[in-house]
């Protein structure tokens, strides 16, 4: 029995290795969670990353860049998640930036303040039929939070959002 | 003093009583009247109107005092309390009543304190009676009523009728009303009946109105059929399935139907292994996923691997090289559809094996490959290119949001998500929506 064992874990793992280009792309696939440091030195910005993901029933998967967040974007029950664009932004205490994203909205993050723990925003989003969202919300160091729902398309857009100082 | 008097002069007497300027002779004349009277005749002889007034009097007992102060000059009071004392209980038709009142009362006070003492008395007596009170305020108030008591007692009966009435037409009004509303009801519920007819109507007569009525009526009432097939493929609710076998005791044509399915299913299964005996069949699951709207990429691979390799207990090594760290400790959710079938462990099992699962590796092998070629993806979907394979956020190991004010537009509605602890929190935006907030929502 051990020696048919060990044949079939033989067969297959040559069946992975003539399958799989054991390359970089794989290695890079992987996310790599960011630790939390909170007792970490404070700078004085941080930097803001926004992702533009549409969520649709016209393409079926999930973006391999989006391998991470896949599993929380689930439950929306769309067949397919796309990063559209990405965002990134340096913000220093009190100061804000928009972003233009499609549909011609705009999402405008304001920074009001950080410590080594956490970090305050005002988030706020336009469509081109005036203010959608308003929200004044704090998130733990390098935490992400998600705004989901306006219209794109066939689906909706999803718009991680993460604090990373 | 004489008793007997002729029925003109007990008219005189009466009216100089209800007048007021009865003497106190007078007064004790109708006294002794009223007692002969009542030894003889009772009440007869008295007058109509007053007895009235007493009578109604007691049923409104704030109503009494100025009825006997039409009758009772100041002075004549004791001899005519002395004949009400023996009178009112009769009257009143309430022992209980006219004993409080008479209880009170003293034949050596003056009349105002006997009516006050009386008054307090029939008060005490028709506690609740919210109309003494409105009737007495409006006879005290009103002097020319106070001048004229048994006007005013008219007055207040009349009042007392009309608020009665009132009451009366207010309580038929209600009932009319809550008529209306059971009557409202019934056009309401023929207007239904009558849309749900309609709808038929219109699903039977349209261009695939059959179809239609069909799907309508079958929604309504499941085809038997397709509830014993149903039954057969394990696919009804507990109370269905019970419901089913209690019909199926006693229908022996819906039993010979439930045979057929089953001898159907299993010539079906037989000649389905027959065809396919020795194909691989491992690259079908995508579609199937596809077509069961379960994600492909979620493919519990692991599981199906486990139950097609039996005892060979590779699965997670093999996982553990198709998916990246993060994926591997995330439990799959979508249950696997066949059971794990074990492997039955007889004589020769082993090089049975070998030759069975052969076919197994090389379509674990073909499989492998096909996924390493197309990716995620499957025949049949439209693929998603990635720009580049590095992913666009990093998560954290602990996401943790607080919102401290949130504010949509008029037409959206918003939910907050968190799916699991230490997950991102998802402001989830319904737009589009009916404006029906008009300074928007604030969380």
């Amino acid at each position: 029995m051990l020696v048919h064992r060990r044949m079939w874990f033989l067969a297959l793992l040559a069946a992975f290795v003539l399958g799989f280009p054991l390359g970089d792309a794989a290695a890079q696939a992987r996310p790599r969670p960011v630790p939390a440091s909170p007792a970490a030195a404070l700078p004085d910005e941080l930097t803001v990353n926004l992702l533009v993901v549409a969520a649709t029933d016209s393409k079926e998967g999930v973006d391999p860049r989006l391998r991470s967040l896949s599993r929380h974007l689930n439950f929306l029950r769309y067949k397919g998640y796309v990063l559209l664009d990405t965002h990134v932004a340096e913000l220093g205490p009190k100061s804000d930036t928009t972003f233009e994203i499609v549909g011609g909205r705009k999402v405008n993050v304001a920074l009001l303040k950080h410590t080594a723990e956490r970090a305050q925003f005002r988030i706020q989003i336009y469509s081109q039929n005036g203010k959608l969202l308003d929200t004044t919300l704090s998130v733990n160091r390098n935490g992400t939070f998600i705004v989901a729902g306006p219209r794109h398309e066939d689906g909706i857009l999803i718009l991680p959002l993460q604090a990373r100082y | 003093m004489s008793t007997h008097l002729s029925e003109q002069a007990l008219e005189t007497l009466l009216e100089r009583c209800e007048r007021a300027v009865a003497t106190k002779e007078e007064c004790e004349q109708l006294a002794s009247l009223l007692q002969e009277q009542e030894r003889e005749e009772g009440w007869c002889g008295f007058r109509e109107e007053l007895r009235q007034g007493l009578a109604l009097e007691v049923e409104e007992p704030d109503l009494a005092p100025q009825a006997l102060r039409q009758v009772a000059p100041d002075d004549a009071w004791a001899p005519l309390a002395s004949a009400l004392r023996h009178e009112l209980p009769r009257a009143a038709g309430s022992a209980d009543l006219a004993a409080a009142v008479m209880e009170r009362l003293d034949e050596d006070l003056a009349l105002d304190a006997a009516l006050s003492v009386m008054h307090e008395g029939l008060q005490r007596e028709a506690a609740g009676v919210e109309l003494a009170d409105s009737v007495m305020e409006s006879l005290e108030l009103d002097e020319e009523l106070a001048a004229a008591p048994l006007g005013a007692l008219a007055g207040a009966l009349r009042q007392e009728g009309a608020l009665r009435q009132e009451r009366a037409l207010a309580d038929e009004t209600l009932a009319a009303a809550a008529g209306a509303s059971v009557e409202a009801e019934r056009p309401l519920r023929r207007a239904f009946e009558a849309l749900g007819e309609g709808l038929a109507r219109e699903a039977s007569k349209g261009i695939s109105g059959a179809d239609l009525s069909a799907a309508i009526m079958g929604a309504l009432e499941p085809d038997p059929q397709a509830v014993l097939s149903a039954l057969v493929d394990d696919e009804l609710s507990l109370a269905e399935q019970r419901a089913t076998a209690a019909r199926l005791a006693d229908d022996r044509l819906a039993r010979q139907q439930v045979t057929a399915f089953v001898e159907l299913g299993r010539a079906l299964r037989q000649e389905l292994a027959r065809e396919t005996a020795g194909e691989d069949l491992s690259a079908i699951w995508s579609g199937v996923a596809a077509a069961l709207e379960l994600e492909a990429e979620r493919l519990p691979l692991a599981q199906a691997l486990a139950a097609e390799a039996a005892e060979v207990d590779v699965a997670d090594a093999v996982m553990a090289e198709i998916l990246p760290p993060a994926e591997r400790a995330v439990e799959p959710e979508v249950e696997l559809i066949v059971e794990p079938r074990p492997v039955r462990a007889t004589a020769g099992a082993s090089l049975f094996r070998r030759f069975h699962l052969l076919p197994l590796l090389a379509a674990v092998v073909a499989l492998v490959a096909v996924l390493n070629v197309l990716g995620p993806e499957y025949p049949g979907v439209e693929p998603i290119e990635p720009e580049t394979v590095a992913l666009a956020i990093e998560l954290a190991e602990v996401n943790n949001t607080e919102i401290e004010d949130l504010v949509v537009s008029d037409n959206a509605m918003v939910q907050v998500f968190q799916l699991d602890e230490g997950a991102p929190m998802i402001i989830l935006i319904d737009e589009d929506l009916e404006a029906t907030e008009p300074e928007g929502v604030t969380l």
